[in-house]
């Protein structure tokens, strides 16, 4: 072969590679977000696989993916839209599952800018991107039925709650967000 | 140039060949003649006082250490404590106060993170402290995702470079512990 075809079949190989690698984030953005787009990141890629499907089976929406890093899609890098700043999911108690519904989460930013946002029947609340973006670090707390909890610790820059908050808890996990450790102690009502 | 010469083909490939054969040839000799690392080889290192770093770290720890930032595992500056990582498999972050345990891997994260310049600066009494990337990368004067958290001369400045020279100001580590 002369050196001429070496040259030729050198794109040839990257762009197989390029191919590989867009067949690849594609298949993760099919089984994560629901959409085909290319995502440049592999990190980002992966994040996106990891999400797997929605187990709730809701319909793509304010109640999808409880309990999932809401910003792994629907954060600056998309791929998916609205981009939110920050979002999660609240539950009634430490040991159950069940959402909580109509919670209030209050957000402090560093420069003492307060927003509260409900939280809708599978427990979620979102913050559009566009609405408000926080300053950080940033205090939560989480309020219903006349009880409020204070987050121990403030955010240092990140908008899902799900990024730290996953079950189980342990050393490197706080567990999911929730308002009572008791079942005795939950309120009756909002 | 001409169309000629754009279309001329390069080099021939039997002397790119004999080029590649003494570059492989000589990179093969040089790692075999190269001498094995010593395993016992230890390096001495002259931290800053550990003894003073409760303090320094309590800041640290608040401030930097929280899971979504230097509270994980896989961060080379790896803060362990209250506000994050929790080193007891038994504890949870926010569970229980951060442990003399904690602290000392804290330290050790710290002063291991280039422990040569951390040695250097604390050689020189703390003099020109920008010479490490964790100053650096908390002033923000180098790229730092967590954006600048430290301002020149501000309590947690003070309380670290303190603790650099020997010298902890423990006022300052106080009130860097107000922050944020």
């Amino acid at each position: 072969m002369t050196p001429a075809g070496n040259n030729r079949s050198r794109p040839r190989g990257a762009l197989g590679l390029v191919a590989i690698a867009g067949l690849c984030a594609g298949w993760a953005l099919q089984a994560g977000c629901g959409i085909v787009e290319e995502v440049v990141d592999p990190v980002h890629a992966r994040e996106i696989a990891a999400l797997g499907s929605d187990p709730s089976g809701e319909e793509p929406g304010p109640t999808h993916r409880a309990g999932q890093p809401c910003l792994v899609c629907h954060g600056s890098a998309g791929p998916n839209g609205p981009e939110l700043s920050v979002a999660g999911t609240i539950y009634q108690t430490k040991t159950g599952v069940q959402a909580l519904r109509g919670a209030v989460v209050t957000l402090i930013d560093a420069q003492q800018t307060m927003r509260q946002f409900d939280t809708n029947r599978t427990g979620n609340f979102l913050v559009r991107a566009g609405t408000w973006r926080p300053v950080y670090p940033m205090r939560v707390s989480v309020s219903y039925g006349g009880v409020t909890v204070d987050m121990k610790t403030h955010v240092g820059r990140e908008g899902s709650c799900a990024a730290c908050h996953t079950d189980p808890e342990g050393p490197v996990s706080a567990g999911h967000v929730y308002l009572t450790a008791d079942p005795g102690t939950f309120p009756v009502g909002p | 140039m001409s169309r000629i010469d754009r279309c001329r083909k390069p080099p021939g490939g039997l002397g790119r060949a004999i080029v590649r054969g003494w570059v492989i040839g000589l990179t093969a000799l040089a790692a075999a003649c190269a001498a094995a690392p010593d395993r016992e080889q230890r390096v001495a290192i002259v931290g800053p006082d550990r003894a003073a770093f409760p303090p320094v770290a309590a800041f640290l720890e608040h401030g930097c250490g929280t899971l979504d930032c230097h509270g994980q595992i896989g961060r080379n500056l790896r803060l362990y404590g209250f506000d994050g990582l929790s080193l007891d498999a038994a504890d949870v972050p926010g569970g229980q106060p951060t442990t003399i345990d904690e602290i000392d891997a804290d330290y050790r994260s710290v002063v291991g993170l280039e422990p040569e310049l951390m040695a250097a600066v604390v050689a020189d009494g703390g003099a020109r402290p920008e010479r490490l990337t964790l100053v650096r990368k908390g002033r923000g004067s180098e790229h730092h995702k967590g954006g600048a958290l430290i301002k020149v001369g501000d309590a947690q400045d003070r309380c670290l470079l303190g603790w650099l020279a020997n010298a902890v100001d423990l006022t300052a580590c106080a009130d860097a512990l107000q922050t944020p």
